[in-house]
């Protein structure tokens, strides 16, 4: 790799004039390279752009982004240009990104695993990170297996590579975008990237984590011998055709190569699979029917609500309470049936009372806030199998013990799932229930 | 039209030296040499190369595995030689060129390919009464990849980046300028649990790696020129060496030779004798051996 900068280099601030230097080459990419840096004491990030890329109209895109502002803390977004004294050059700081972080690449090809719930997290945290992002009347234009990087474990995501966020449909942009994600309209030339396309880029990365493979990859793509320019602009551009269309099976899955793909479109909820339905058959002809973020949010929050382990051998699973039939463990050598834990619904929505399990505001009235979760279900110390559900808000809940009698949660306490009948939260009510074959039944 | 060339693209001509010798042992049980290998420029201007490395698995099951590097072999040059075509016709496409999008691509196109291939050589060569003894021809199609089971090594050089690729054993260094050997790919990425990864495996795919080393990008220091040399070789090489830093030591003393004076004809004598020298006394393996370096090394040693 080549080395623009050396370590112990200083760079500047442009805006403050304050040192930052440079601690060591961490990668490159087609623009510039990334170094760890240290500023006020701090490592963070820095992109250094190649001589041939460093252009005044990038300088003051990425000043623009800079005074805008990250729209949440998932973006590793640009916080100063940076400049090098005796230079023309320039780039720009970030925050550093941790290394418990991974591409989407090793998880699809199976070398990195991710629970469902860390994958559920994802999608949550993408959709509403995106929704964000384009109310601010921005657009991403390039999202790809490159920029978007996830906590297998957690599912938390960084979204990288910000240098190409612009306003929605600029024509001085500098990226259309990697082809594989693109919206067809865009792949043959004709629309510019913007929020719309930003929809569809998504539904195919959302497709890509659940799948674990790309949503027109079927039989057409799997006649495919090297996916060179013409043949990209075939599938991806001029005659796409989602894997799963109900009315075009031409490019149904490829017996040999996605039989993983149909076990894990049969295993997906059928709320999550109307959406992919949606982003692939409308969606790939008309932008304005593509699947909305909030949607996406919507959909992937009920999915990890919904996560069980299975009692007999511990697999974690999505309890699909819109299937009709009573659901069964997915892993091949047990098969058995999923004993539903106990749930709490609240208005229409049921979360399992699962370990770790949390709620947040929007289990109460709908409005989105992730930063502070309201009630977390916990262990009883002196029993793990007994669980409770703790009050994490600033409220105090009347509780509905099995019994009848009322009982005051003060915030910090906890409440037993096993005598719990019903919680007022004060903005909503819940109701604990168990699944028994047709429905959700209140526990008595 | 007139063509611009990048100051890389008018510097970085490659050429390569390549031998291959059947080992001792494989002389012994009657056995073919099982390695195979495959050169190709991308054009007559020797501008862009492509060395291919193939190590067909050489126990009594592998029945086929000769031909299965062979064809590993010979699917990957042609590969890499259209899907890189791109990035050597126009260069400033190569800027753009994203290692992570490759790396989704090259392993799935490839092992489709050679699969498709061994399907079709199945077709057409039914398997002999000596090799259903190991019990192919009675099960499903897939399992019966076994017998064609290679490793695969390969290094695409172009005017602007140097793509590297490994599945499975086998060794692949740079050596700079200034004499620092590298491994671009992790040794460890290439087995898991001790067991040599194959074409054959289910997990091909997933596990084949590939890395890039880019350099001319606008800048023409030391450090950002191409390696002085890379090698490949199969592990009947490294094998015959008492550890690590012996064979260390050799391909840093190929790469003294080869940039000496009359280096390269010295090296391609040389070179064919080095290897026998391995497959008979020193691993007993089938070894194969290829060498890419820039012509400007041997040009630089003759001024």
């Amino acid at each position: 790799m080549s080395n623009m900068l050396k370590a112990g280099e200083r760079l500047r601030d442009a805006s403050t004039g304050k040192p930052v230097s440079v601690l060591e080459l961490l990668g490159d990419g087609g623009q510039g390279e990334v170094y760890r840096v240290s500023f006020a004491g701090t490592e963070y990030a820095a992109k250094w752009y190649f001589p041939s890329t460093a252009t005044p109209l990038l300088r003051s895109r990425i000043e623009r982004l800079v005074e805008k502002g990250a729209p949440n803390d998932k973006f590793l977004w640009p916080l100063s240009v940076l400049v090098k004294d005796g230079s023309n050059g320039f780039g720009y700081l970030m925050p550093l990104r941790e290394s418990r972080y991974s591409g989407l690449s090793p998880v699809v090809r199976g070398k990195a695993r991710a629970t469902l719930t860390a994958v559920a997290t994802a999608g949550i945290q993408l959709s509403d990170s995106f929704l964000q992002l384009h109310h601010k009347g921005l657009c991403y234009c390039d999202i790809s297996f490159g920029n978007i990087f996830l906590d297998p474990r957690r599912g938390d995501i960084a979204i990288c590579d910000n240098d190409n966020v612009t306003v929605n449909r600029d024509k001085n942009m500098a990226v259309l975008g990697t082809m594989r994600f693109m919206a067809p309209e865009v792949v043959r030339g004709e629309s510019l990237p913007g929020t719309q396309t930003d929809l569809y880029s998504l539904a195919v990365f959302f497709f890509y984590m659940l799948m674990r493979e790309h949503p027109l990859h079927g039989k057409k793509e799997s006649s495919v011998h090297c996916m060179d320019d013409p043949a990209a602009l075939e599938i991806y551009g001029k005659n796409p055709v989602f894997m799963f269309d109900p009315k075009d099976r031409s490019n149904e899955p490829h017996p040999e190569y996605h039989a993983h793909v149909e076990l894990l479109w049969r295993l997906c909820p059928s709320y999550l699979r109307r959406l992919f339905l949606q982003s692939f058959t409308d969606g790939i002809r008309d932008p304005d029917r593509r699947v909305r973020e909030s949607e996406w949010r919507s959909a992937f929050c009920r999915w990890r609500d919904t996560m069980v382990d299975c009692a007999a051998c511990g697999t974690e699973n999505s309890f699909d309470d819109s299937a009709k039939s009573a659901a069964f463990c997915w892993a091949p050598e047990c098969g058995k049936a999923l004993t539903a834990p106990v749930a709490l619904k609240i208005g229409s929505i049921t979360v399992t009372c699962r370990a770790d399990r949390k709620l947040y505001r929007h289990h109460l009235d709908g409005s989105y806030d992730f930063s502070m979760p309201i009630a977390e279900v916990t262990p009883n110390p002196k029993d793990p199998n007994v669980k409770g559900l703790k009050n994490l808000s600033t409220a105090k809940w009347v509780v509905t013990l099995k019994d009848g009698r009322l009982r005051d949660i003060e915030p910090g306490r906890t409440i037993s799932l096993e005598h719990a009948r019903s919680i007022s939260f004060g903005a909503a009510e819940g109701r604990f229930v168990h699944y028994a074959g047709s429905g959700w039944q209140e526990s008595v | 039209m007139v063509k611009i060339l990048s100051a890389a693209q008018k510097s970085t001509k490659w050429l390569e030296l390549c031998e291959s010798k059947i080992g001792k042992s494989h002389i012994m049980r009657g056995k073919p040499n099982q390695d195979a290998n495959k050169c190709r420029h991308l054009d007559r201007g020797r501008a862009g190369l492509i060395v291919v490395v193939s190590d067909g698995h050489g126990g009594d099951r592998y029945v086929r595995s000769k031909h299965g590097a062979s064809m590993a072999a010979s699917i990957t040059c042609r590969y890499l030689k259209e899907r890189l075509a791109p990035y050597w016709d126009m260069p400033s496409a190569a800027v753009r060129v994203s290692l992570t999008e490759l790396q989704e691509e090259v392993p799935r196109y490839l092992l489709r390919q050679w699969r498709s291939t061994v399907r079709e050589h199945m077709a057409t060569e039914p398997w002999t009464d000596q090799e259903k003894q190991f019990g192919w021809g009675n099960g499903p199609v897939e399992d019966a990849y076994t017998a064609y089971g290679a490793t695969l090594l390969f290094a695409a050089a172009l005017p602007e980046f140097i793509l590297y690729g490994q599945l499975g054993d086998g060794d692949m260094l740079t050596v700079a300028r200034n004499g620092a050997i590298a491994r671009p790919i992790a040794r460890s990425e290439s087995s898991f649990a001790n067991e040599t990864l194959s074409l054959c495996s289910r997990s091909a795919e997933a596990n084949m790696t590939l890395a890039m080393q880019r350099y001319g990008a606008g800048s023409l220091k030391p450090e950002d020129l191409p390696p002085d040399m890379v090698f490949l070789a199969t592990d009947g090489y490294s094998n015959s060496f008492q550890n690590e830093e012996g064979f260390i030591e050799n391909v840093a003393g190929i790469h003294d030779y080869l940039r000496s004076s009359n280096g390269y004809s010295s090296v391609k004598r040389s070179l064919p004798h080095w290897v026998e020298n391995c497959a008979q006394s020193g691993s007993g393996d089938d070894v194969t051996v290829a060498l890419l370096f820039p012509e400007s090394l041997i040009s630089r040693t003759s001024s």
